[in-house]
């Protein structure tokens, strides 16, 4: 299987994915996903290119690894990314860091072309107990992460999974709840701002954590 | 989705008016060029008028005095005390909703006229709401509701005529797109930069719960058009001479010009408009298929049949508006359960687990808005009213290279 180096003189970047030959598995993936792609012929590329970013992202050793992909209807992408995640803390203990996050990501046919609301992209599946201001919490089924008031259209998808990157490792993350964003979960918004001196939980940017995973075989 | 207030998406045509009409056949000048009878010609022409205010406005009163057979209304603002400078309208008219005065006004002028009022943003009118106009008008200050009705009118293929002004040159501006099969300009085509930056300044701001706010509607960081009452009231005549000019096919054809008028010099320039090839929007003509039934009364396969599409295409792609299609959804305990129920966005999708009894809720990787066809295989003969759809206004079809909007027939679905 071909090896992909990430050396940081010839890594691509973000915005050169489309140069990453995919190969092995992930390769697998993209074929998978493909056998099943429906919409107008510009839809479906779309989400082929999609899932392509973020896949290449996967060969060449970043930190994410695609578990599914359906390009059936809306693009819905189930993807684990490693880095730290802050989880809601203990009595005893205090905050507590999981090293992964299960995504649900979904992009819909209207976010290529009209604004979306923040909340419409991208789901924590696990764990199930993040503990972040713009990360829902409580009753609901599903934890939201909620990017801010709105997402322009036909945003990338890996630019919102670099977000989804700088707010869960907290080196982006939205305290004020008088900000028209507003916070998902109050009480860990209140708990951020009393340890700010936590933050961020992370000062690897995506790129260099990209750079430092081991490439996928 | 619910029609709003008492006036919103009602229809009337008054009978016992139709005496009024050889009057205003009498007075309709014989046009040059006009090949037929032009009052009968604009007896059956519907114009759909986004943007109500001190252009829109007078249009549709011009357009009520012409004698065309039908107007929808849509604005979801009210006329304010500065209003007066600016509107044709008068003091016990503020506080008002500017479409339901306007409409009021053309039904005095024109009894028998059909008029349909929406009193919403144009983002918020189902995409049938403007099938059955002719011609669009459209004169809003709102970036995003002029991106949003340029691509409504690409959609549906229907010609749109969109007034302007610049109230410190003396400038009124009115572009007519043709919308013939998509392929013409449309207004996010001429966008430069400060258009985007001006129309993502507008665009609708949501907050992390759900709330939406529309900047535009609530003045917040709006700068207000600068004009004056004469002004609007040109960009309004050149609009209604535009609508007239096509619907009667006078003189050249009028599609894809702009026309501008400019007070300082007396200059009237036309230009044609070209289409960019950067623009966001879709260029693509839905082809229109209307339903004899409800669409809820119809089975997937027939739906997909009335249209003329094959349900067995892997590409072909159904979406339902404000719905989506839940498919199955899995319990904690590792049990799928099986839905193929259509649920109503924002609704929560529940079932009890049939291995462990716990309640199940759908999360958004269980659902779609969008679903391939081939994949609703055991679904295909049940009507859409009981997978959970009972009034829709249209269903969109897509495959690779086709659009397709079905539509009920009868018009007076909800919006
Ligand atoms: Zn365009
Ligand atoms: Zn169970």
């Amino acid at each position: 299987m071909k090896k992909t180096t990430s050396t940081s003189s010839n890594r691509p970047g973000l915005n050169d994915l489309s140069k990453v030959e995919l190969s092995g598995g992930v390769l697998m993936k993209m074929r998978f996903a493909q056998l099943l792609n429906a919409g107008s012929a510009s839809w479906q590329a779309r989400k082929t290119a999609e899932l392509r970013d973020f896949l290449a992202i996967e060969q060449i050793g970043g930190p994410i690894e695609v578990l599914a992909a359906d390009l059936s209807g809306d693009l819905k992408i189930t993807a684990e990314m490693r880095m730290p995640v802050p989880r809601r803390p203990t009595e005893g203990s205090g905050l507590r860091l999981g090293d992964h996050a299960v995504l649900g990501l979904v992009y819909t046919f209207e976010a290529t072309r009209q604004p979306q609301p923040g909340t419409s992209f991208v789901y924590i599946l696990d764990p199930g107990d993040v503990w972040h201001p713009n990360v829902s919490s409580g009753n609901l089924p599903v934890q939201v992460l909620c990017l801010g008031p709105t997402v322009p259209a036909g945003f990338p998808l890996k630019h919102i999974l670099l977000l989804t990157y700088a707010s869960l490792t907290m080196m982006a993350a939205q305290f004020d709840e008088l900000d028209p964003a507003g916070v998902l979960n109050r009480e860990a918004a209140q708990w951020w701002q009393r340890n700010v001196h936590l933050l961020p939980l992370s000062r690897e940017p995506f790129l260099k954590a990209t750079q430092t995973r081991k490439p996928a075989t | 989705m619910k029609p709003i207030a008492q006036s919103t998406g009602s229809r009337t045509r008054r009978s016992g008016a139709d005496a009024q009409r050889p009057e205003r056949a009498a007075r309709f000048p014989k046009l040059v060029g006009m090949c037929a009878d032009g009052a009968a010609a604009l007896g059956g022409l519907r114009v759909a008028i986004v943007g109500c205010g001190s252009v829109g406005g007078r249009v549709a009163l011009h357009l009520a005095r012409c004698g065309v057979r039908g107007l929808v209304l849509i604005d979801p603002k009210k006329y304010r005390p500065v209003s007066l400078l600016t509107h044709e309208c008068y003091p016990e008219a503020i506080g008002k909703n500017k479409a339901d005065v306007i409409a009021t006004l053309c039904r005095r002028i024109c009894p028998d006229l059909e008029i349909r009022v929406y009193v919403k943003p144009v983002q918020d009118l189902s995409l049938a709401g403007l099938v059955e106009a002719d011609v669009v008008v459209m004169a809003t200050d709102n970036l995003p509701a002029e991106v949003d009705t340029g691509q409504r009118c690409i959609w549906l293929g229907k010609p749109l005529v969109h007034a302007a002004l610049h109230g410190e040159t003396l400038t009124a501006v009115v572009r007519f797109f043709g919308n013939l099969g998509g392929q013409g300009p449309c207004p996010a085509c001429l966008f430069g930069l400060r258009e985007w930056r001006d129309h993502d300044a507008n665009v609708r701001q949501y907050s992390c719960d759900g709330t939406a706010h529309d900047p535009s509607l609530e003045g917040a960081g709006v700068v207000p058009t600068r004009s004056l009452s004469f002004l609007c009231a040109m960009s309004a005549d050149l609009a209604t001479n535009q609508v007239i000019r096509h619907a009667l096919r006078l003189g050249r054809s009028v599609c894809n010009t702009a026309v501008e008028y400019n007070g300082y010099t007396h200059r009237t320039v036309v230009v044609p408009m070209r289409r960019n090839s950067n623009c966001p929007c879709e260029h693509v003509q839905y082809r229109v298929v209307r339903s004899a039934r409800p669409i809820p009364d119809l089975s997937i396969r027939e739906l997909v049949e009335t249209a003329g599409a094959n349900h067995k295409s892997h590409d072909l792609l159904l979406q339902i508006p404000d719905m989506r299609w839940v498919d199955q959804m899995k319990c904690k305990c590792g049990a799928v359960t099986v839905v193929r129920h259509f649920q109503p966005f924002g609704d929560l999708c529940t079932q009890k687990c049939q291995t462990c009894k716990r309640i199940v809720v759908a999360g958004p990787m269980d659902a779609s808005g969008a679903v391939a066809t081939v994949a609703l295989d055991s679904v295909l003969d049940v009507p859409i009213r009981r997978l959970g759809v009972r009034a829709l206004s249209h269903a969109t079809l897509r495959d690779a290279n086709r659009v397709w909007l079905v539509v009920p027939a009868h018009h007076d679905s909800p919006q």
